[in-house]
């Protein structure tokens, strides 16, 4: 007999004689129906076809044998006998078709018969079988036997179980003795069965010329599913329903035999086949199809099998599928500690033990062993043990220790250790416990925020491992920075805020010694994470002040102490230039403390005077900081004396912002009644001013400022004018109005002083209760309030206005001048101010004169401009800021759906735009003083 | 300045659901949103999540006036970026001279800020003026008005800007009134941020009677504290009538109490009440002015009508 030469003749030679066999056997003829059985069975001897081929094939036969054998089934034995058959089909010629038909009629007669008859022919077939040694062929007539079998092998069970329950309860046990040797033989079966397929499935490996090898890996994979189907089988007898594994008895049964012959024979083969894929497939087949909980029972062998394997062999894919399965489990059963206790029991040995003897072994029995696989392995472990174990750190703690280590003994440099940064963020982050399971366990921001401050807090391995990535910044930064977040997350986002508590000083040294590596971080593309160390060292202050009934921070002094470590940890030693970004944070704490302090000083009246020195300390601290900064500045300087552009700004910045800093560290002072400290505090101000503000844009708006400041203080003058000639506040707002006097440009120095103007007009502050409209109030009498000095400011601005060489300035500037005037006019008795109605008019008349002289210009300009061109400046419209500057208002033609911005105007206006400037705006003021005149009559005396 | 009758602040307080800033975009208007001394992170961490879920809608604010002290944060800046391309900054005390306003690029991955610094670095004015419907809006942080937060020196500003509102901060005060047919509108401190003025120390007088004179075509006025500020001064004046009533008693207890039993407000330390801005719905002539702010962990909205004044005799030239 010859099998067909094409796949689509063979596959219809096997149809044509599945039907012939069909039609005989319909008439019984039972031999000749075997005659064409045989006949389609010499297809599956062609060696040429591809396992998906020879799969297609073997479907189309196994199909046909599954009638065959319903035939044999029926009619036996009233028109043949089983036996004899069996005898009768070792007779045909090839083996192929031989063992097929043997098979199908060994299958046939184990339905009626049992115990050891059934057995050997079990035995018969399996050893006949061994005659096949072509792979392919091999392990289809293997899974051939083993898809014939399988309702024997599995119905033994069946059958015997309801026997149990049907007998009396005295022949349990002889029976359960009977059954446990059935099923041992069963798997006895499937095992040998197994072993030879995948000796087979190996081999395949192995044959043919060596170029093709790529092509058998892909066949192997192709039929990997032939022998995973022999554990699934094996899966099947051992595993336990519901109901039984309650029972316990067989549970206990089930598991001897798996554990004592079942998965020490399957380990070993994957041990000593040495092959890769085998190796991978198996390992993870036995992961998948046995019981959870048998794992957790047999999770020693399990492991140190991985120890073994081919080194080629990716271990952690392994170890990640088995972990994978068991946190399932565990997830399953419900997290409760009791259900852990049980299983601990019943497993006789501690999970997280047996992990970590696994890593000390393979650190051990493999130098070869990377870096990478560690790290996935112990992210791994730590995901099983946070999962396994609620709260137990100490293993956390062990496994970075472990990491660690490792890595100091593997000594790498910093571009070996490239490839290892996306893990190192995975597993430093614990991004693994943060996706997946969120919603299944319920885990919420709080308890974040609360798992990394434990991390921190109880396994100082993990900060240990984050300062030895020093070589790799960006990832340490980088891991860093994602865990602060974590933190300003749950800070703003959350209600729960007390999940996490800074509990001592011990616990801020492990926090900040986690932080470090951010604080000192330069980069010098910028952007450093600078920002997130500032909103840390709020989290830090808010936290220690919401829980301060229940922590070591219990008062204000405690409270000082985190803040003053927390500052020394930013400034590291006098050279961290990032004190820049973070002091003012700090500062912004000292202030709050401050105001703390006050409070308690007005609650606990005894103690007074220990607020007092208290509140003087903190601004001594804060003085501290912003000659910290200041020398930090200065320092700078020095260093790069051919300083660029760039830099150059940053210290105009700097300066500025410290001498800020400094007004309002007086202001604060003042509000509290220390006018020493506050006289100190502007007193430094003027320092800085003088030393180092040299910017003459930032002097004129620091002035402006300072003037602001000033205006509103209450602590430096005394009650009574007369005694305190030489006040505090007379020095300092003369010392302010010769700085603004000086300034460099002409109208910085008119707009300074008259707003100098204000500092000898103290005016109400609302939220402290002042209302100046209260008659003959307390409150009002005690303004620092000169007249003849305010006129002097505005005259000296008025001289200053006149003498500027451009008439548009000069003009713009006596406007704004009449419009200080109509305020202290508005605000106070002209006998108070000096401001009289005459005075205002004095000055109306100067600024209409002036006018008069501006527009003649502007005639002149006229007469060359073309009318057309007129026409389009005509809708133009200028304004001048707060700093002189020229802004061109937005056309008024623009539609309402758009929004436009007024520009700032850099080239030279035409002199017509110019002269519109004042003009426009000496007639706003005109309708002011004409709609004030209903309201109060003093406005009729000025005469517009 | 008139304050709406003190029953009234009831009235005028209508609940709005987050859900009607999407209900603007339909309308032929624009919102232009006014915030202001973030101080992030010197003085604060960021602004509460709320306001964000409520700012974080794409497309449909038009403009964003950024009124001082909000620009030391990057990640701050970039917020607003998303949220509005079309942003007015002007200088507070503490903003840097010169700053690099982060654009978002389309090629860009979500919210980066380019590193380089002198990428669009722009000097920061002290003033802006910006033109929306029949308005003119000027922007001012307020830091060089003297006095600060004097109503009559910031109409002289307004006068000089000739606007028709003036947006300005600095106090973390949440304010609006009209004055001289002009609308004054301080949004306040955005992240509710430590205050560094006089702290609110007393119940305020009623602000009717300050500055009378200068009540002329008040069209609606309204002041707005905040509930904080109120609960806070009623709290320091029970407690002060409690300390001046019983005076030895209490200084006998007071030898008993030791420091940490004493509960802190939070507005003692930060000196300032919380977290508000304002949204400016303008149509023509209209604007509705909507008051956020945030208490206890919810926001409340307040609304207020301000019309302009368009009236001929207003406009007469000067002769």
């Amino acid at each position: 007999m010859v099998y067909a030469d094409t796949f689509d003749h063979a596959r219809s030679n096997i149809k044509q004689n599945s039907i012939l066999m069909k039609r005989q056997l319909d008439k019984f003829q039972l031999m000749e129906a075997l005659k064409f059985t045989s006949n389609m069975l010499q297809e599956l001897r062609n060696p040429h076809w591809s396992p998906k081929q020879y799969y297609e094939l073997y479907i189309l036969i196994f199909d046909s044998l599954t009638i065959l054998s319903e035939y044999l089934i029926e009619n036996h034995p009233k028109r043949h006998h089983l036996a004899d058959l069996y005898e009768l089909v070792q007779y045909a010629g090839n083996v192929i078709p031989r063992l097929y038909l043997m098979i199908t009629v060994g299958t046939c007669y184990l339905h009626f018969e049992t115990g050891t008859t059934r057995q050997e022919i079990l035995k018969d077939m399996i050893e006949m079988a061994r005659g096949v040694q072509n792979p392919i062929r091999g392990l289809f007539i293997r899974y051939f036997i083993s898809q014939r079998t399988k309702e024997f092998l599995i119905e033994d069970e069946t059958l015997t179980k309801k026997q149990n329950n049907n007998e009396e309860d005295v022949n349990v046990i002889s029976t359960n003795e009977r059954d446990l040797e059935t099923i041992k033989f069963n798997c006895q079966f499937i095992l040998n069965n197994f072993i030879e397929m995948n000796k087979l499935w190996v081999r395949l490996q192995y044959q043919g010329p060596l170029k093709e090898r790529d092509q058998r890996t892909k066949e192997r994979k192709e039929l990997q599913i032939l022998i995973g189907s022999q554990l699934v089988r094996l899966s099947q007898i051992i595993e336990d329903d519901e109901d039984v594994s309650e029972i316990g008895q067989n549970d206990n049964k089930y598991f001897q035999i798996y554990s004592q012959e079942i998965l020490p024979a399957l380990l070993e083969q994957i041990i000593q086949c040495k092959d890769t894929i085998c190796q991978e497939y198996l390992f993870d087949i036995i992961c998948q199809v046995f019981p959870d909980h048998y794992h957790f029972k047999t999770l020693d062998q399990l492991l140190n099998t991985t120890i073994y394997l081919n080194p080629k062999v990716h271990i952690n894919k392994l170890i990640i599928t088995l972990i994978h399965r068991l946190t399932d489990y565990v997830n399953r059963q419900g997290l409760t500690t009791k259900d852990k206790d049980n299983n601990d029991d019943n497993g006789g040995n501690d999970i997280f033990e047996t992990f970590w003897k696994y890593i000390n072994d393979i650190k051990k029995e493999r130098h070869d062993f990377p870096l990478d696989q560690f790290i996935l392995l112990i992210q791994d472990i730590i995901h099983l043990s946070l999962s396994w174990y609620n709260q137990r750190f100490d293993h956390v703690e062990s496994l970075f220790q472990f990491l660690f280590e490792t890595f100091k003994e593997q000594k790498l440099n910093s571009t070996e250790m490239e490839y290892l940064d996306p893990l190192l963020l995975q597993l430093l982050t614990f991004a693994h416990e943060n996706d997946g399971n969120d919603i299944e366990t319920n885990k919420t921001i709080e308890h974040y925020a609360n798992f990394y401050y434990q991390v921190i807090i109880k396994c100082p391995s993990f900060t240990k491992v984050i300062l030895a990535l020093n070589t790799r910044k960006a990832i340490q930064i980088k891991i860093i920075t994602t865990i602060v977040n974590k933190f300003i997350i749950h800070e703003l986002f959350t209600e729960e805020k007390e999940y996490w508590i800074l509990n001592s000083k011990v616990e801020l040294e492990k926090l900040l010694e986690f932080l470090q590596p951010l604080i000192n971080y330069q980069n010098p593309n910028g952007g450093n994470g600078q920002e997130s160390v500032a909103k840390m060292c709020h989290i830090i202050y808010n936290n220690m002040v919401r829980n301060k009934k229940i922590t070591s921070f219990k008062t204000i002094e405690n409270q000082l102490e985190v803040v003053l470590s927390l500052k020394n940890r930013l400034n590291n030693n006098n050279g961290n230039p990032n004190t820049i970004i973070t002091y003012p944070t700090i500062i912004t704490i000292f202030w709050k403390l401050i105001r703390t302090a006050n409070y308690l000083k007005s609650k606990l009246t005894k103690r007074q005077d220990y607020y007092h020195n208290l509140i003087k300390q903190i601004f001594k601290y804060v003085s501290r900081c912003n000659s910290d900064l200041f020398d930090f500045v200065n320092l700078n300087n020095v260093d790069n004396e051919a300083s660029d552009v760039v830099d150059m700004d940053t210290n105009i910045k700097m300066t500025d912002f410290i001498f800020k800093l400094n007004l309002t560290n007086a202001s604060l002072a003042d509000q509290l009644g220390y006018n020493e400290i506050a006289y100190d505090f502007f007193s430094q101000a003027f320092t800085v001013f003088e030393e180092s503000l040299s910017d003459s844009k930032t002097q004129f708006q620091a002035l402006n400022y300072m003037t602001q400041c000033l205006q509103k203080t209450r602590s430096l003058y005394g009650e009574n004018e007369e005694e305190n000639k030489d006040n505090y506040y007379d020095s300092l707002i003369v010392r302010c109005t010769l700085h603004g006097s000086k300034l460099l440009k002409k109208q910085d120095q008119c707009r300074s002083v008259y707003l100098c103007s204000h500092l000898w007009w103290a005016t109400e502050i609302n939220s402290i209760g002042e209302d100046e409209e209260v008659e003959d109030g307390d409150s009002t009498q005690h303004f620092y309030r000169n007249g003849r000095r305010l006129l002097e400011c505005l005259q000296r601005s008025l001289r200053t206005a006149d003498s500027i060489m451009d008439n548009v300035q000069s003009c713009e500037l006596m406007v704004e001048l009449l419009n200080r005037c109509l305020y202290y006019f508005a605000r106070g008795e002209e006998y108070e101010t000096r401001v009289t109605a005459n005075y205002i008019n004095g000055l109306i008349e100067l600024i209409k004169t002036n006018l008069k002289s501006l527009s003649l210009e502007e005639i002149n300009d006229l007469t060359i401009t073309e009318p057309n061109e007129q026409k389009e400046i005509l809708s133009n419209e200028y304004v001048t800021g707060l700093d002189g500057t020229y802004w061109k208002l937005p056309s008024k033609e623009s539609s309402p759906a758009i929004i436009s911005i007024a520009q700032l105007v850099k080239s030279k206006l035409s002199i017509r735009d110019m002269i519109s400037i004042p003009t426009d705006h000496f007639n706003r003021t005109c309708d002011y003083i004409l709609t004030q005149r209903s309201l109060d009559a003093r406005f009729q005396n000025i005469v517009v | 300045m008139e304050r709406l009758s003190a029953r009234g602040e009831e009235d005028y307080q209508i609940k709005i659901k987050p859900k009607r800033l999407k209900e603007f975009k339909y309308r032929r208007n624009m919102l232009l949103v006014a915030l202001g001394d973030a101080y992030i992170p010197n003085r604060a961490i960021d602004i509460p999540l709320k306001f964000k879920k409520l700012l974080s809608i794409p497309d449909k604010i038009s403009h964003i006036a950024l009124l001082g002290n909000s620009t030391q944060s990057n990640e701050f800046l970039s917020f607003l970026s998303e949220i509005s391309p079309n942003i007015s900054i002007v200088r507070g005390e503490f903003d840097n001279p010169k700053i690099s306003i982060p654009k978002v690029k389309a090629t860009d991955t979500k919210g980066e800020v380019s590193n380089n610094p002198d990428e669009n670095k722009e000097e920061l004015p002290l003033t802006s003026i910006i033109k929306v419907g029949d308005f003119r809006i000027g922007c001012c942080s307020g830091y060089t008005v003297v006095p600060k937060n004097d109503p009559v020196s910031l109409l002289i500003l307004a006068r000089q800007l000739n606007v028709d509102i003036l947006l300005w901060s600095g106090t973390h005060n949440v304010e609006a009134y009209t004055l001289e047919g002009k609308f004054f509108v301080n949004p306040g401190s955005c992240t509710g941020a430590f205050n560094s003025d006089w702290p609110i120390m007393d119940d305020l007088p009623l602000p009717q009677e300050q500055s009378q004179q200068n009540n002329s075509s008040t069209t609606s006025a309204v002041e707005t504290d905040t509930k904080e500020d109120e609960v806070v001064s009623q709290d320091n004046s029970t407690e002060k009538t409690a300390v001046e009533e019983p005076k030895q008693e209490k200084q006998e207890e007071e030898q008993e109490i030791n420091e940490e039993d004493i509960d802190i407000p939070d507005s003692v330390a930060t000196g300032s009440n919380t977290p508000s801005f304002c949204l400016l719905d303008i149509q023509n002539s209209t604007c509705t002015l909507y008051i956020y702010i945030y208490v206890d962990g919810d926001v409340r909205v307040d609304k207020v009508v301000y019309k302009k004044n368009d009236s001929p005799e207003d406009n007469q030239p000067y002769n």
